[in-house]
């Protein structure tokens, strides 16, 4: 099997740069695990931040689907139930459908597979319904079940803020949301809601272990100094039936780890990044990144990015006129800067110009 | 439990009723979800015991990388409940362990 | 001048199972030792293989090697029971047999005279299965291609990275020095004299130092032809517990394939990928789509079964080999203290016999066990080995109408 360009992750990042590049003539393949393509998308039902451009104002599910028919209406291939288990320095990928084992073939690749949920290890942490936010987040939005009514949340980023709402959205009683630092972590936006809802938000505390026999029945959370050592005397015992955390995100980045990449350790865009320059090109060439893969962000920034490495694998690719490709780049780019301005984003900038200085000097 | 109604999301949609076994009851669950989803509606938590300690676990991760909700289904073990969709008499245990060996051939 | 950053009896050089084999019974006997390890304690072949210990690996019908064979592996065995008894570490060993397989008649019948070969050296240990006994002691083979096998009751496997951990702690618990990603530029010998090791930052000197690098052995040493073989294994999710059986094929009389069940239930497998050009870099630790297609169809063939499961991981290893198949153990000739121990095949069933006949070596001046035909000097001024393509194993192994 053969494609020019061939995107492994059919989420926000994935699916833009898949239009963008098939809008321009380049034959795509999209390729997905999941049953259905849109990746994180489909959880979110809060309402998107950001410009009219940045669809702000749509919700998450809404604006998956625009993009699902878009893909449709310019002819990009999608492989779901699809697992690509090997990318090759050679640009081979292997494809595994449950049923058949095969190799595709592609001029270049983009990688666009997210990121993965962080969890915290404490006494008592494998006990069923203790999941991670994103796992209550899925089984509320997107399976429309419950899986618990008394609710611990553990980290006060935007997921434990807003996983923390919508449980609430979906009947639970969220008991509080506890948080190791001493400033809350997500928006502001986020956390005056939750506490106007009556969900106090605990900071510098952690969870120090939970007990329970076939499910979570208790946990204890204590207060902790600057050194993060526990301070005896603080623990309290809360009456809880899920704990959720929400302790960030990394990029999943195994298949790039895998073909030989390099990489860089950025903490403050969750971890092992890979290397890459400012269109999204990464170590080894001919193989762009984009999205959370590329260091954690959000959706917005990750649609972004998807267009900028659509355009750039366009343009390498011969299909698109770089004058008229390098327009588009330049706009996205903007966009990213703005989406990386203020309090809440200067480190994300600060650290993707590290990356890309890395990506020059190595 | 269900959510039958949500703020944002609006009524459950209809679909077909199907039967499903999990350990030997009979329970109710919806054609098209999930099998994790029609266990947890179910009230049960604990999906399988871990091979040394006889831990109990249940979802983690709910988009079928982590492998913590893995049971037994149609005899084959190790199917990720979170990511496999129901069907009509689908035979569902709890894990013990990693199961038999001769339930992993051909099985489900 | 470079600077003399410290000082030992001996240098080993390089972390793997013979390395840390070398470290210990060195350590035991007395000696100041450090070894030096270009990444990380099992980082080479040890880190990579399948772990299984066969004792008379490959079809040779070598009656004078199959008897040195024989004989390494069984005072190995012996050494790695002891080991069992006093190390703090346990490495899993476990001796649940090992199936050699056999795919048509004509390999059947190289196993037939194999093992007569065998027992005609007073080895009552080997048996001819046919398939009929090869599959109750393994029901999970594919009969359509199982003929019969060669059972070895006494082979097993065990955790090469525990293996070479508990060598490396029971080393540095008698004094050893260990000391990881510390490259040997070069091995520094004047007037034909070891003096020590070169690495970035300068000199360790020592009058003895063991060449235990395998696959990166002829870098440091000219002449001695350890031939780097690059080789791939993959891992498989946690499967119950199956007969724990190593088994290993030849397939077409192309490399050994190979298999085994870990302790925690994974199951590991391997062998070579297709040929590459010859140019081809054998410490390429990359991964290629069509090897794991290759490998996977290979060990599908005789284990259907294991086509219903996940393979979790895949990796590249780079092992060591000999124009003549024997490793390369003893005294390098013509230098004082050099002493070389590498290019081993089936490399878990000869390292801690390779580290202690080191440690007889250094400190006694004479072995336990002949190593002659070991010789890491037997290669020297002969034509170099024509290696057109990696696998071409009519130069590494002797095949039935090649002989020695």
């Amino acid at each position: 099997m053969k494609t020019e360009l061939a995107i492994i992750g059919a989420g926000p990042a994935g699916l833009c740069a898949a239009i963008e590049a098939a809008k321009n003539g380049v034959d795509v393949t999209l390729i997905d695990e999941n049953r259905t393509a849109g990746g994180q998308l489909f959880k979110q039902i809060h309402r998107f931040f950001g410009s009219e451009e940045h669809l702000a104002g749509i919700r998450g599910f809404e604006i998956g689907n625009m993009m699902l028919e878009d893909t449709q209406k310019y002819g990009v291939k999608v492989l779901l139930n699809t697992v690509v288990w090997g990318m090759f320095p050679d640009l081979k990928l292997g494809l595994s459908n449950g049923n058949m084992v095969s190799v595709i073939e592609a001029r270049r690749i983009i990688v666009s597979t997210g990121a993965l949920e962080n969890s915290l290890s404490f006494p008592g942490w494998t006990l069923p319904n203790i999941m991670g936010a994103g796992a209550a987040q899925t089984m509320v939005n997107v399976n429309r079940v419950l899986p618990g009514n008394k609710v611990l949340i553990i980290g006060s980023g935007n997921v434990g803020l807003i996983v923390a709402y919508q449980l609430l959205q979906a009947g639970a009683e969220v008991i509080a949301v506890v948080e190791a630092l001493p400033e809350v972590r997500g928006y502001q936006v986020h956390a005056s809601k939750i506490v106007r809802m009556g969900i106090p938000i605990i900071t510098s505390h952690t969870i120090t272990r939970a007990e329970g026999d076939s499910c979570v029945r208790k946990a204890e959370i204590a207060r902790i100094d600057d050194t993060f050592k526990v301070l005896k005397g603080s623990e309290m015992i809360l009456d809880v039936d899920l704990i959720c955390i929400a302790v960030g995100l990394r990029p999943l980045a195994e298949l790039c780890w895998m073909a030989g990449m390099k990489f860089d350790y950025l903490p403050q865009l969750g971890g092992f990044v890979p290397l890459h320059n400012e269109n999204m090109q990464s170590s080894i060439e001919g193989i762009y990144v984009a999205g959370d893969v590329a260091g954690i962000e959000e959706a917005s920034s990750a649609m972004e990015e998807g267009k900028l490495a659509g355009i750039a694998a366009g343009i390498s690719l011969g299909k698109i006129v770089k004058k008229q490709g390098i327009e588009i780049i330049n706009k996205a780019k903007e966009g990213l800067r703005a989406l990386r301005l203020g309090p809440y984003g200067d480190y994300r900038q600060e650290s993707k110009e590290k990356i890309v200085h890395h990506y020059y000097a190595a | 439990m269900r959510i039958k109604e949500h703020p944002i999301l609006g009524p459950l949609p209809v679909a077909k009723e199907v039967i499903i076994i999990v350990d030997g009851k009979k329970i109710k669950a919806y054609e098209g979800e999930m099998i994790s989803t029609a266990i947890v509606a179910s009230g049960i938590k604990t999906f399988r015991y871990t091979s040394k300690k006889k831990e109990p676990r249940g979802i983690f991760c709910a988009i079928g990388r982590c492998t913590d909700c893995v049971m037994e289904v149609n005899g084959r073990p190790n199917v990720r409940t979170c990511v496999t969709p129901v069907e009509d008499n689908m035979v569902i245990n709890t894990q013990e362990g990693l199961g038999i060996w001769e339930n992993w051939r051909g099985g489900g | 001048m470079a600077t003399v950053l410290k000082k030992a009896d001996v240098v080993v050089i390089g972390g793997g199972a013979v390395g840390t084999a070398a470290a210990y019974h060195l350590a035991l006997r007395g000696k100041k030792v450090v070894l030096c390890e270009m990444r990380n304690i099992a980082a080479g072949a040890t880190g990579r293989c399948g772990g299984m210990v066969v004792h008379c690996y490959g079809r040779f019908l070598n009656i004078d090697k199959t008897d040195y064979r024989l004989k390494f592996t069984r005072a190995n065995t012996k050494i790695m029971k002891e080991y069992q008894k006093n190390f703090e570490i346990d490495f899993e060993f476990r001796q649940v047999g090992c199936l050699d397989i056999a795919i048509d008649e004509s390999e059947f019948n190289d196993l037939k005279r194999l093992i007569e070969i065998q027992r005609s050296l007073g080895d009552d240990e080997i048996e001819l299965l046919d398939r009929k006994e090869t599959l109750e002691v393994m029901p999970n083979l594919n009969p359509e291609v199982i003929f019969g096998s060669r059972l070895r009751k006494s082979d097993g496997n065990l955790n090469p990275f525990l293996l070479a951990r508990a060598q490396a702690l029971e080393a540095q618990k008698l004094g050893a020095e260990i000391v990881t990603h510390t490259k040997i530029e070069e091995i520094v010998i004047k007037n034909n004299e070891v003096q020590g090791v070169k690495i970035s930052d300068g000199i360790i000197e020592s009058p003895y130092v063991v060449n235990a690098t395998n696959g990166w052995a002829s870098l440091l040493t000219e002449d001695i032809e350890v031939i780097p073989v690059r080789e791939l294994a993959m891992v498989t999710e946690r499967l119950p517990e199956l007969p724990p059986q190593p088994f290993e094929m030849l397939c077409n009389g192309d490399f050994a394939y190979g298999a085994t069940q870990t302790v925690s239930g994974n199951y590991n497998l391997g062998g070579p990928g297709p040929a590459r050009p010859p140019d081809y870099n054998y410490f390429d630790e990359t991964i290629y789509a069509d090897e794991v297609l290759r490998v996977m169809s290979y060990i599908f063939t005789i284990f259907p079964g294991l086509s219903e499961v996940s393979i979790v991981r895949s990796w590249v290893g780079t092992m060591g080999f000999t124009p003549d198949g024997m490793p390369s153990i003893g005294p390098m000739p013509g230098i004082k203290g050099l002493f070389i121990v590498a290019g081993f095949p089936a490399g878990m069933s000869w390292a801690a016999i390779s580290g202690k006949i080191a440690s007889e070596y250094i400190c006694d001046g004479k072995t336990s066990l002949p190593i002659n035909r070991m010789n890491p000097g037997r290669f020297t001024g002969k034509p170099k080995v024509q290696w057109p393509q990696p696998y071409d194993l009519t130069v590494c192994h002797d095949f039935l109408t090649k002989g020695a």
